[in-house]
């Protein structure tokens, strides 16, 4: 009989091959991850829906595809045939409605079963999820810390194993800040080669869709599918690998400095290749202009009388912010798409020089979800204000990047390392983690929360 | 940034004229983003772009033309 909460504990491409090789079928895996919800979510509550019948039929009816019957979990950004999806709000925003988004069709025609919603930050506007209409999801290293955001639940639902495999959405980091708060990885596709159809913001330049996996591995084959071709594994050997000088590298809690300038050593060692210094201009405006543009994509659908008519059921940060980005000058907004142009040629001639840039994917690991500030070398900031600086210059400029497991901290909540990589390179960066995994052994993949652990297994 | 200094005028004033209504505590946060936020805004808005050249409608899945 075979053990279906050891299957669950597999990585993706683990659990589609034991369903290819019928030691499980999906509807058992799906029964079995959804117990698994019960027991652990209560804690994590980074699932805030469930559909059983749905995701019975997608079980059932799944194509023979390269996820079938792997059950995963979409933000709750995306569209369902039966669901509008509430971007973490009381109520669908404006222009959501129920359908056949971009991702489920995705994950439908690769044979994957949705087996629930997972949660967000409300409005997609932080990088800390420690808000959200459905209460906050929780970072399972340590539920009193931040899952990261806005694809909270996405980062916490596989940070706790409740599945391998999720898909998320991210404007201004908000796939990378959960990977690396929850110890996973995450990949933000270049833009444009990810599904799409059905965002409520519909002349987002900013926000792509992207998978979180407990590995690499299972990044390329959600990937793929999100991507709708697949992401071939490739080599790479040879690797030259890009540090910078400036707050990203220095202005950073100096545990997580160690971490990531290891795994970088490790990278290069792994990959026989190269470390070198580079400059990309104007890297140190990078996180404004993304704020900038990407809070300002959705304005066009803001009047002073919706803003007035903002209740408590909205969070009181995010109705004070909204009203807020009503006030930015025009021409800051202007000035940032400025410095989109400026940062896109500079990435670009870093590029010609090295493969990848290096660099911490937050600067400090998780703080508290009661108070969401972290202690650099420069003093106490939000994390809101220092993660984008990081997290910013891919979404800006369209370009790849992703999050891998670098080390736990002492206070044992994990350390993430962000690689970027030139546009359309998505595939670059996952063998460049898959080397690094190789190279540490997949220890930080394989390293589970002890929540994971304590909370046992479903019968 | 103290949440109880008084608002800066800028929102006071910014608000009235879009006809936005707040309270104080959405003023309270937000005064606390404008101290934030404000400085770096500015000196984007002082910096010299001129050398930049724009980028016509860029393609982002792609390198810059």
């Amino acid at each position: 009989m075979t053990d279906l909460d050891a299957v669950l504990d597999l990585p993706l491409a683990g659990q589609a091959a034991a369903v290819a090789g019928g030691d499980t079928s999906p509807e058992e895996l799906l029964d079995a991850a959804l117990r698994r919800f019960e027991q652990r979510n209560p804690s994590l509550n980074a699932v805030v829906e469930t559909f059983p019948e749905r995701s019975r039929e997608m079980a059932a009816g799944a194509p023979d595809g390269p996820l079938r019957g792997v059950p995963v979990v979409i933000k709750d950004e995306w569209p369902l045939p039966w669901r509008a999806q509430r971007f973490g709000w009381v109520a669908p925003p404006a222009g959501a409605e129920p359908g056949e988004s971009g991702p489920y069709r995705a994950l439908r025609d690769a044979g994957a079963v949705i087996a629930g919603v997972a949660n967000m930050h409300e409005l997609g506007s932080s990088s800390t999820g420690n808000f959200s209409a459905y209460g906050a999801a929780r970072n399972p290293w340590d539920t009193d810390r931040c899952p990261g955001g806005s694809s909270s639940g996405p980062g916490s639902a596989v940070g706790g194993r409740l599945v391998s495999g999720a898909v998320g959405a991210d404007g201004i980091g908000s796939i990378r800040y959960p990977a690396a708060y929850c110890g996973v990885t995450g990949l933000k596709p270049t833009f444009g080669r990810s599904a799409m159809r059905g965002h409520h913001i519909r002349n987002t330049t900013t926000i792509v869709s992207g998978p979180i996996c407990t590995d690499a591995a299972g990044c390329r084959l959600l990937g793929s599918a999100l991507f709708g071709e697949p992401l071939e594994a490739g080599d790479a050997a040879g690797l030259r690998i890009g540090l910078v000088r400036g707050p990203v590298t220095e202005d950073v809690d100096p545990e997580v400095t160690a971490a990531c300038d290891a795994s970088v050593e490790e990278l290069r060692g792994a990959t026989g290749g190269s470390v070198e210094t580079v400059e990309v201009e104007g890297l140190e405006l990078s996180g404004l202009g993304a704020v900038l543009v990407g809070t300002t994509e959705g304005l066009a659908d803001l009047a002073p009388q919706a803003l007035n008519a903002l209740g408590e059921e909205t969070g009181l940060i995010n109705r004070a912010l909204l009203k807020y980005r009503m006030l930015l000058p025009a021409a800051a907004v202007l000035r940032a798409h400025r410095v989109r142009t400026m940062l896109r040629r500079s990435l670009a001639a870093a590029f010609e020089q090295v493969d990848v840039l290096a660099w911490p994917t937050v600067p400090a690991p998780a703080p508290p979800l009661d108070a969401p500030v972290v202690e650099l070398p420069s003093g106490f900031h939000t994390a809101d204000e220092v993660n984008p600086r990081g997290g910013g210059l891919a979404n800006l400029t369209g370009a790849p990047a992703i999050s891998v497991p670098a080390g736990l901290s002492s206070g044992n909540l994990p350390i993430g390392l962000q690689l970027q990589a030139a546009w359309g390179r998505d595939e670059l960066l996952l063998d460049a983690a898959e080397a690094l995994e190789r190279a540490n052994g997949r220890r930080w993949v394989e390293t589970r929360p002890p929540l994971a652990e304590a909370l046992g297994t479903p019968d | 940034m103290d949440a109880s200094q008084p608002p800066d005028p800028y929102l006071l004033e910014g608000l009235s004229s879009l006809g936005v209504e707040a309270d104080d505590a959405e003023l309270a946060v937000m005064n606390v983003a404008h101290a934030t936020y404000w400085p770096a805004i500015a000196s984007l808005l002082s910096l010299d772009l001129s050398a930049v050249a724009e980028e016509p409608q860029p393609d982002l899945s792609r390198p810059p033309r």
